[in-house]
């Protein structure tokens, strides 16, 4: 084997822990062995940082890292964003054996394992056999760096065939190939000839997976089962087994056996975002708050950061969101506020995002009873979907809910007939659409003209006729406003501009008024009134 | 609520381990420091004796724990037997004055749980030492179902009589001796593949000393 001081001279190294004094031992302890480039980290998200802004050759994480992320989620954030090559080492640092440890995807496991405690002596032995290997395996990690995937195929069939000491990685890594290039029937028999031999742990995920995209569910969940008995803690497979209950339209299963992986590894951000998801499809707020809320916890500082958690989070906690105020109902509002906030500011530039958290913002105000926060809101919101060029029908959609819970629904109305009028309409915006009509039933709007012409009266008998108007402008806004209400509205002008004086615009109004009352037939009571009304809008007309 | 009393000593068990990672490290630089003393390296070499026994029996005890826990499964991933082995000869000479001695492909891997084949060697050397032995020479068969054999032999006393039986299999005899053997069986029993288990064989060799076998399935 090539001496450890030569393989690691010249190496960007990052080696990270959570103990001051095990990252400092940690940094001697490789500077001693050879390394002269090392950088140190103490926690996830610094780790992921460092990543981010520097090309390692080597990473050494312990795998347990306190409160934040742990060093698998380090590994598997890095690779997904492909800031760690493959021709990059990574080294998992243990306490546990390794199977101890939740198992990541194949695709995102560490080079290997160093257990606890170790002397240096042991770690100079295994970081030379793990840079040795590395070292022999580096044609194959520059073929999959260069997506250079046939080549990486022709190089494991050499390997494996040359170097049977390397055959069991090398066999790994083929199969890992070989689903990506969607080549499944060659992967399954390659699996099948490892289990023959052994029954190891990734190749039986690794046949499970093949036979789900085989479409032979139930195989693939049979062994997915057996290997969750096996393997309680191959969290992979409980992701795997979700994805067939979602194939089986059996959302609840899928939710349950989500839960049970967050059981395990619960600090896994994709993970969270899925079973929020599925738990919000499935209307269990209470599960789906709580993943949500880690999912915006976890991935704050990660590349899984996402505005989705944000509102979906906000949205998932309106169901603990009511008039009392209680503790509970003050920390979820609260909560729920805090996210939108969060989400606006980093967000900013993104009007979409900022008008869907104004309008969860206005139905938080709703559900508190908070009505004039809940209207300014809803006002806000519809300025921004205003500066929007071609909104979306599910932005049209929720707008319209917005303006029904604010009590215009007119406007609400006006919104539904557009998005009708689109042919483009998935399965799920027509059933909204359905849904949101019926909340505006014509006689909820009539209902609602009444209550405001009873108030308007009220002012008007009180002779406060701009606040009478104000409100009948509002009931007449509505194309359900009945007769009594635009004669009311008209009355109101008429007695104004009377008082103070009449004024073109006010005229049209009225104008326009009068042509939606139409003409009252002598037979109706109300027709003397409606009489009077249009003498006395021709008189001010005249005097105009 | 309460913890059961296997939670709650593995809990502990793994904050020991850091304690004695944290331990370790403290001594290696100290090591460092007082190179080239007499004096107090001498004072060194104990202290490392004391400290690495304790972290082997921190991590045996861990190993009892899981032994006698029915959920136990062990790891049993692909290593390199001379990574495995390597520390744990150096450690024996330098302390001990026992050579271990492999005689087998430093590039041989199989696929073992490390931490209990740790945990059976370091029981056969201290077996070893005790029998008076200060050579033990390790040897290797592997056959084509790819099961393979770890051979243990030494220039100590060997067996005593009523330690061996016909078949050459381990049978304990109380709780006063054979603890190192029990661990050593429960390591290798550990192992399992397909239908089979992995076991041990005792004899003792023609001319001097014992002969241990560690089969592996």
């Amino acid at each position: 084997m090539a001496k450890l001081d030569a393989m690691l001279a010249g190496k960007r190294i990052l080696a990270v822990d959570d103990l001051v004094e095990s990252r400092s031992a940690m940094k001697k302890m490789l500077m001693i062995l050879g390394a002269n480039n090392v950088d140190i980290a103490m926690d996830g998200d610094e780790a992921t940082e460092f990543i981010l802004n520097n090309d390692y050759d080597m990473v050494i994480s312990d795998y347990n890292l306190g409160r934040g992320r742990d060093g698998q989620q380090i590994l598997e954030e890095a690779r997904f964003i492909r800031r760690l090559k493959a021709t990059t080492t990574f080294i998992m640092l243990t306490g546990e054996n390794a199977m101890d440890m939740v198992m990541g995807a194949i695709e995102y496991e560490p080079d290997d394992y160093v257990t606890k405690p170790f002397t240096i002596d042991i770690m100079r032995q295994r970081l030379t056999r793990i840079l040795t290997i590395k070292e022999q395996l580096k044609p194959i990690n520059e073929a999959i760096d260069r997506q250079a995937k046939a080549e990486v195929i022709q190089l494991c069939d050499e390997y494996i065939k040359h170097k049977p000491r390397l055959k069991n990685r090398v066999e790994r890594i083929k199969g890992r190939m070989l689903m990506s290039m969607k080549r499944y029937d060659e992967a399954l028999a390659l699996y099948d000839g490892i289990l023959e031999d052994r029954e190891i742990n990734w190749a039986l995920l690794g046949k499970a997976t093949c036979l789900f995209h085989k479409e032979k569910y139930k195989e693939s969940k049979q062994l997915l089962e057996y290997t969750i008995k096996e393997h309680p803690k191959y969290v992979q497979c409980y992701d795997l087994l979700s994805k067939i209950h979602l194939k089986n339209k059996d959302l609840k299963s899928a939710q349950n056996t989500l839960v049970s992986a967050t059981h395990v590894s619960p600090k896994q951000v994709l993970r969270q975002m899925e079973l929020g998801r599925i738990a919000f499809a499935n209307q269990d707020m209470a599960v789906a708050e709580g993943a949500f809320r880690q999912s915006v916890k976890l991935a704050r500082h990660s590349c899984y950061r996402s505005v989705k958690n944000y509102l979906f989070f906000a949205k998932s906690l309106q169901h603990k969101i009511n008039t009392s105020n209680n503790r509970e109902v003050r920390s979820s509002s609260g909560d729920a506020f805090k996210a939108l906030e969060e989400a606006k500011t980093i967000y900013a530039d993104t009007p979409e995002y900022v008008l869907e958290a104004t309008m969860i913002e206005s139905t938080t105000y709703t559900n508190l009873g908070k009505e004039a926060d809940a209207l300014a809101a809803a006002n806000k919101a519809e300025k921004m979907l205003a500066q929007i060029n071609d909104p979306s029908s599910a932005q049209l959609l929720a707008m319209a809910n917005v303006y029904i819970a604010t009590k215009q629904h007119a406007k609400a109305q006006d919104l539904l007939s557009t998005v009708s009028k689109r042919k483009d309409l998935s399965r799920s915006e027509a059933r909204e659409l359905d849904r949101t009509k019926g909340e505006i039933s014509e006689q909820v709007v009539r209902q609602y003209t009444t209550d405001i012409n009873d108030k308007a009266i009220g002012y008007f008998e009180r002779g406060q006729l701009s606040q009478a108007i104000e409100l009948l402008d509002q009931a007449t806004s509505y194309k359900e406003a009945g007769l009594a209400v635009l004669l009311n509205a008209i009355q109101v002008k008429i007695t104004y501009m009377d008082q103070r004086a009449a004024s073109r615009k006010m005229l049209d109004e009225v104008d326009e008024l009068l042509r939606r009352v139409g003409d009252i037939p002598p037979s109706d009571d109300r027709h003397q009134r409606w009489l009077l009304l249009k003498k006395s809008q021709e008189r001010l007309v005249r005097m105009l | 609520m309460s913890f059961d009393i296997n939670t709650l000593l593995s809990a502990q068990l793994h904050d020991l381990k850091n304690q004695m990672q944290a331990l370790l490290n403290v001594q290696s630089e100290l090591n460092d420091a007082i190179q080239m003393d007499p004096e107090q390296q001498s004072l060194m070499d104990k202290l490392q004796r004391h400290s690495n026994n304790l972290s082997h029996r921190l991590i045996e005890l861990l190993s009892i724990l899981k032994i006698q826990n029915d959920a136990f499964k062990p790891s049993i991933e692909e290593h390199w037997l001379s990574d495995t082995i390597t520390p744990l000869a150096n450690e024996f000479y330098h302390l001990h004055g026992l050579t271990i001695e492999s005689h087998f492909d430093d590039d041989f891997n199989n696929f073992y749980d490390e931490q209990l084949l740790g945990i059976a060697l370091h029981n056969a050397c201290i077996n070893s030492l005790k029998a008076g032995a200060n050579k033990v020479i390790l040897n290797v068969e592997e056959f084509a179902n790819g099961s393979w054999n770890l051979s243990v032999s030494d220039n100590g006393s060997g067996f005593s009589e009523d330690q061996l039986n016909d078949q050459n299999t381990f049978d304990p005899q109380g709780t006063e001796n054979g603890l190192g053997l029990y661990l050593i069986e429960q390591a290798l029993k550990a192992h399992k593949r397909n239908s089979q288990t992995g076991e041990i064989t005792l004899s003792n060799n023609v001319d001097e000393g014992a002969l241990l076998i560690m089969k592996f399935p």
